[in-house]
């Protein structure tokens, strides 16, 4: 994948967590993701490279029904009702099948947001043994 | 107390460990973000409750007894006034008195902002709170 910098490292066992820090690039901005795997969940932290806050946080877990395919999410901290957090959280649990807290601090626009979300995922399907 | 951290890893966050704190493996990550600090603390692989602990007094405005922390004499105890939210899970007693006695015993009193704890406790109880403490002000502070 072209988009990635070379800044990758090998996340390594630690008990039953694992935790994973990557820099990847969205059109003209580049953005830090750091994640936290644990047993059935899994946080991401997503800020613009260079000046990392911890906002908002969402949290979402895939419907108990496997077959209905869907997720339910909730923003538990800095945001009300449905924000970035929680929209994506929302999409990773549905398609992991897995709990997801998610703390993105991106200020995304309808340009750079499915630029973000596809570099996203492209990493997260190809180092799937760092997030589920 | 046994650090599993004999290797060098590469670990996403600032720390991110596991030690054994009374015979129970916990797992801790630290991370310093601009506006807050991060810190998970579970004994369950999880996080079952996640609280946003803001301090009624910030650290440049304390007075001068209390500039380096609190005072750690039982006689003269002074608690560090923080107000805590609970985002997630269970809002007890229990785990309360569990955030304000880290934030009296170790260098958690330092951050200059607020911070949040993720924390899963298995037991919550003095040996367990003080073996804990001990961990975190190593590792950590």
């Amino acid at each position: 994948m072209e988009s990635l910098i070379a800044d990758v490292v090998p996340a390594k066992e630690s008990g039953g967590f694992t935790s994973h820090c990557v820099h990847l690039e969205a059109g003209p901005s580049q953005f830090t993701v750091r994640a936290l795997k644990m047993q059935g969940s899994t946080m991401l932290i997503i800020n613009p490279k260079g000046t990392e806050v911890f906002e908002e946080l969402a949290v979402s877990m895939p419907s108990r029904n496997s077959n209905s395919g869907e997720s339910v999410s909730s923003t538990i901290l800095g945001g009300h009702g449905q924000t970035d957090s929680s929209v994506l959280a929302g999409k990773l649990s549905k398609r992991y099948c897995r709990q997801f807290y998610v703390s993105l601090n991106l200020k995304l626009d309808r340009l750079v947001g499915p630029l973000f979300e596809k570099s996203l995922v492209t990493y997260m399907q190809d180092h799937l043994e760092h997030f589920a | 107390m046994t650090h599993a951290a004999d290797k060098p890893r590469a670990i996403g966050f600032d720390r991110q460990f596991s030690a054994d704190v009374n015979g129970v493996p916990t797992e801790i990550v630290f991370h310093g973000f601009a506006n807050k600090w991060f810190l998970v603390i579970t004994q369950l692989g999880k996080i079952p409750g996640i609280y946003n602990v803001h301090f009624d007094v910030q650290r440049d405005e304390r007075v001068v007894p209390y500039l380096h922390g609190p005072v750690d004499n039982p006689e003269f105890h002074v608690s560090v006034p923080i107000t805590m939210n609970c985002c997630l899970g269970l809002d007890t007693d229990e785990t309360r008195s569990a955030i304000q006695f880290l934030v009296n015993k170790t260098g958690l009193h330092k951050c200059p902002t607020d911070f949040v704890v993720g924390l899963g406790l298995k037991q919550i109880d003095g040996p367990n709170l003080r073996a804990l403490a001990k961990v975190i002000e190593e590792a950590i502070f």
